[in-house]
């Protein structure tokens, strides 16, 4: 793998008198728009030096994937570096000649992506395109090619390297292939790696996997790991220094554990606050207003409209503020009044503890029937597979059954391809369970020829995980918002406009955001759109498929924010579906974990979260990222082997004992039943007994 | 791959079958069936009743399907009425004719439009792509028949640079043994003959491919267009590999996946434009010889026609979606 390094000219990798490996200054990004020039980096400086993990993190429209594609000179046709420098061994990169550029790329500096499927040629094996870059990166082609492959292959924990080497990206897994990606990065023995979302298309389990091999990588072949991300807790997991980046700007610097502990920018602040706390005892909150359009740059402080530390003084307004050190620390800020910080933290401090949840449970009488009983039912796909044989049956989702309480909010949680969101469309009729009921307030909707009578279609509501392709980009958010009350004739026109006024404010809208179109709203505005024309029928039941998967961390919180204020002043239950616990755990009064297809825990979610029973609940939760460097390396860290099974294939016995460290001889036969454990069900015949370790928030020792 | 080509040879069989009864009805349809079509309108009643019972007219309908189709499997598609000659006889002289100029359109079609796509589309939005573009467009606008009779009064009656009709100087002797005549010039060894035959296909197969090699222009464009802001290219740049390399490895070969598609069209829609081409340069195909039979109102040779060119079109996308899957690992494990 690494079998260039003596030849190369730099050898400035470890000089003394160049500490930094990578230095990028001031630098300015412009992108070509119909309306003229953009400024998308506008004067980004940081260092990178050997052995070094940076964060840069950053929420969508920051620049931070535009400052990796500068560095490795990859910008798209329609952008330029407009001004600064990219330094590497005494090298400015951005002066070189394309054709130099090309010898930086793989072998100094490699790069991973987000979407490790999309990142590879679907028309070649990934064994050929990891020979690819050996062969580049080496320069000429060894005849025990195919033995690198393999082995570089296996060095990334991929199981049957020799299988795997002759197999074509659809065939493999997400985490799969971005193991693979790693090695095509790898394969030049580059000083430098940047890794650009390195796991967000990924699932949670998946995901721990990949950033531990990263890691491991990284030690083993002293390697500096530029990490951009929007990830809080994979940033406090991973990385040593942070730079936090803001319309294209970088605003606050310094050590992990300044940032997390002692954060000076409000923007950073409100960020921490924004990340949803798997231990459920620091409240979330939200920054208002949303990410400027780099079009229409704030003057002076970028940051200045959602400050809540500005107070109105003209500084913040008309001058830019620099990226200044704070004296006595390696803290860097830009912010004129960063010294507030300190006294802010001691008015009130970040991470507010929540009231002793009282409302938790919902008030249920138990003289009457829940609101939905879920009861037994089980979706069979039959594979089409050509014209003459079958391609056999998945089945989806198995004999799953939970209730909901009237007021109550069940999560669902799974990965991808556990069934949950076809459980989700069971319950809102889309789809008709192979067996089993599904029983509304006493109507069973599953039998009879009409299963969704329209009584009950009002009353069940739908919130989609893609709000853009869930709104008619035609028509005005009146007509969306009102649109329910039309098809069921509720209401005169004045009364409707009346009720979507009430239900925009509800979701933190204006009145006068009914006369625009979808268009002109960001990602999670158009979801309290969505939001608002489910509760205008004031329905007894949402089903909200990943509502905030889509969103930014600042926004996820907004909403997340927003639907606890809707539980609090409407009686209305929640069926959420999610693929991540910690979204989940400020707003879920009981947790349903399913894995393949089957329930494998649930109960109260202080108890699912506290002292999970099932091993996988365990691993989820471990897998979730803390955003606390000092918490989240402390705890007790569960790597799942393997990925999920195909559900075409489930396993023998316990469907999780491929993955399962807990897993006897009696797990491969015998599938456990959902069992009461204290007041939660799960099904495992070695539940786990004590809480799961999980420091206090804010890392105890602040 | 194998599975998937045997699969996919398995379902053109009812698709053929469909197609046979469909003909076979569209016949049976005409006004006064095939009897009037075979004697003309103002045949009497005796000779139609006369004609229905030497065809089996009589007899019920599957019955007659299945002698119909007990025919063709045979090889029998009966005569024409106003050559008197069988059509299959016909069809095995005309056939390599049009083929060997819709091979020569379609050659035309994709060597020049698959590379004037490609540059259109790395100089996007420059001269050569405008210039491509409003080309293009003229070229798919422009009716055939005109271009062909342009062409043929500029080179062939103006200039004399080419001949005007046929496939061969009519005073030259070839034998044909296969029919194909450049390969018969080939397996001849004459190499002069070849020229010729070659000169005869200039005009027809550039007027023939112009349409389509504006549409493959088009389409590879947009494809390279595409590819070029895909990830993977990304990743190949990324590698450090050479531009041209990138392009030849990754961006070429996924941008052909839709180019194939529509080469796979194109071909089926060149067998209507021959019928024009072949026309204007007497050129002695399928298309003019169907041409005529329309002219004529012989049933019996449109209707073998429509069933050989509708075969040849599912043949001819049948081997599409075989090089397609060739192409496209995703597609061959289905
Ligand atoms: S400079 Fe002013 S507006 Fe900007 S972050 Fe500081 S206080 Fe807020
Ligand atoms: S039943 Fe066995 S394999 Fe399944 S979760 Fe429990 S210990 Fe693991």
């Amino acid at each position: 793998m690494s079998t260039l390094p003596d030849s190369l000219p730099d050898g400035a990798r470890e000089l003394p008198s160049m500490p930094a490996r990578l230095q990028v200054e001031d630098l300015h990004v412009e992108f070509s728009t119909r309306r003229g020039p953009v400024p998308v980096l506008s004067g980004v400086s940081l260092d990178l030096r050997p052995r070094e993990r940076v964060a840069l993190v950053g929420e969508s429209g920051s620049g931070k994937s535009v400052t990796a594609l500068a560095i490795m000179g990859l910008l798209s046709r329609n952008g330029w570096v407009s001004g600064g420098s990219v330094t590497y061994a005494g090298h400015d990169l951005t002066l070189l000649p394309e054709k130099e550029y090309r010898k930086v790329r793989g072998r100094e500096i490699a790069l991973i992506f987000q979407d490790p499927t999309g990142s590879l040629d679907p028309l070649r094996t990934v064994g050929s395109q990891v020979a690819e870059a050996i062969v580049t990166a080496t320069g000429h082609r060894k005849s025990d090619l195919r033995d690198q492959v393999v082995q570089a292959l296996h060095q990334m924990q991929i199981p049957d390297p020799e299988r795997r080497a002759g197999q074509y990206p659809h065939e493999l897994s997400g985490g799969m292939n971005q193991r693979v990606m790693i090695a095509i990065a790898l394969a030049g023995g580059p000083g430098i790696l940047i890794a650009d979302e390195p796991t967000t298309a990924l699932d949670a389990t998946t995901a721990a996997g990949i950033m531990d091999l990263l890691g491991t990588l990284a030690h083993d072949r002293d390697m500096s790991v530029l990490l951009i991300t929007h990830d809080l807790g994979v940033v406090a997991d991973f990385a040593e220094r942070v730079e936090l980046m803001y319309a294209g700007r970088i605003v606050e610097r310094g050590p992990v554990n300044d940032i997390f502990y002692r954060p000076r920018h409000p923007y950073t602040i409100g960020l921490l606050g924004s990340v949803p706390d798997v231990s459920g005892q620091r409240v979330v909150k939200a920054i208002r207003g949303s990410i400027p359009s780099l079009t229409a740059l704030p003057t002076g402080c970028v940051f200045h409209p959602r400050c809540d530390r500005m107070q109105e003084r003209h500084t913040c307004r008309e001058q830019a503020p620099d990226l200044a050190l704070i004296s006595g620390s390696d803290q860097r800020v830009a912010c004129h009044f960063s010294d507030e910080a300190d006294r802010e933290h001691a008015a009130g401090p970040r991470q507010e503890l929540a009231e002793p949840e009282t409302s938790r449970s919902a008030d249920t009488d138990p003289a009457t029937h829940p609101l939905v009983e879920v009861d037994d039912i089980s979706v069979v796909f039959h594979l089409k597979q050509g014209l003459f044989r079958s391609g056999g049956q998945v089945t989806a989702v198995d004999r799953v059954s939970f209730d909901i309480e009237r007021g109550e909010t069940l999560a669902l949680v799974g990965e991808s391809g556990s069934g949950k969101s076809t459980t989700a469309r069971v319950v809102l009729g889309l789809q008709a369970p192979t067996s089993g009921r599904v029983v509304f307030d006493g109507v069973d909707l599953t039998t009879g020829d009409k299963r969704f009578p329209k009584g009950v279609r009002r009353r069940v509501q739908a919130v989609f995980q893609d709000p853009t392709s869930s709104l008619d980009p035609r028509m005005l958010v009146l007509d969306i918002v009102t649109e329910p009350l039309v098809v069921h004739d509720l209401g005169s026109p004045a009364e409707r406009r009346q009720r979507a006024e009430e239900m925009l404010d509800l979701v933190g809208l204006h009145p006068e955001h009914l006369e625009r179109k979808p268009a002109e709203f960001s990602g999670g505005q158009r979801q309290r759109i969505a939001i608002a024309r489910a509760l205008i029928v004031e329905p007894d039941l949402i089903v909200c498929d990943e509502p905030v998967t889509a969103l930014d961390v600042s926004v996820q919180a907004q909403v997340l924010l927003m639907f606890e204020r809707i539980k609090a002043h409407r009686n209305v239950s929640l069926l959420f579906i999610a693929h991540d616990l910690a979204v989940v755990r400020q707003i879920a009064d009981r947790v349903a974990v399913i894995y393949l297809g089957e329930i494998v825990e649930s109960g109260p979610a202080d108890e699912v979260f506290t002292r999970p029973r099932h091993p996988y609940t365990r691993a989820l939760l471990s897998a979730i990222p803390v955003a606390d460097p000092r918490r989240g390396r402390d705890r007790d860290r569960i790597i799942l082997e393997g990925s999920t099974p195909s559900a075409l294939a489930p396993p023998s016995g316990c469907r999780f004992h491929t993955r399962c460290w807990k897993a006897e001889d009696i797990c491969h036969t015998d599938p456990p039943a959902l069992a009461p454990h204290g007041p939660a069900l799960a099904a495992c015949h070695f539940p786990e007994e004590g809480p799961v370790h999980m420091a206090t928030p804010g890392g105890g020792s602040r | 791959m194998l599975k998937y080509i045997v699969r996919r040879l398995i379902l053109t069989v009812p698709i053929l079958l469909g197609l046979s009864i469909l003909v076979f009805l569209f016949v049976r349809a005409l006004p006064g069936g095939p009897a009037i079509a075979l004697l003309g309108e103002r045949a009497t009643q005796e000779s139609v009743e006369q004609i229905e019972e030497e065809l089996g007219l009589d007899r019920p309908l599957p019955v007659q399907y299945l002698s119909y189709l007990r025919n063709i499997l045979s090889g029998d598609l009966g005569s024409s009425v106003s050559t008197r000659r069988p059509i299959v006889d016909e069809l095995k002289q005309r056939f390599p004719a049009t083929f060997e100029l819709a091979a020569m359109a379609m050659l035309f079609a994709v060597a020049a439009g698959i590379p004037l796509g490609y540059v259109a589309a790395k100089r996007y939005q420059g001269v050569l792509d405008n210039v491509s573009l409003v080309a293009s467009l003229i070229g798919i606008s422009f009716p055939v028949f005109f271009l062909a009779l342009l062409m043929k009064y500029v080179f062939a009656v103006k200039l004399g640079w080419l001949p005007t009709v046929g496939r061969i100087d009519v005073t030259r002797s070839l034998e044909h043994p296969t029919g194909f005549y450049l390969l018969d010039a080939i397996i001849a060894g004459d190499g002069e003959a070849f020229v010729d035959v070659l000169e005869h296909l200039i005009m027809p197969a550039i007027a023939l491919g112009t349409i389509p090699l504006a549409i493959v222009a088009r389409i590879t464009r947009a494809a390279v267009l595409d590819v070029l802001g895909e990830d993977y290219v990304r990743t190949a740049k990324a590698k450090g590999l050479d531009p041209s390399v990138v392009d030849r490895r990754h961006v070429l070969r996924n941008a052909m996946l839709p180019v194939v598609t529509v080469i796979g069209l194109q071909t089926g829609l060149l067998l209507t434009g021959a019928v024009l081409t072949e026309t204007v340069f007497s050129f002695p195909g399928l298309g003019s010889w169907i041409l005529n039979a329309i002219r004529f109102r012989d049933y019996a040779v449109i209707q073998g026609g429509i069933l050989f060119f509708a075969g040849m079109f599912i043949v001819v996308n049948l081997l599409v979606d075989i090089s397609y899957a060739f192409l496209n690992p995703r597609i061959r494990y289905r």
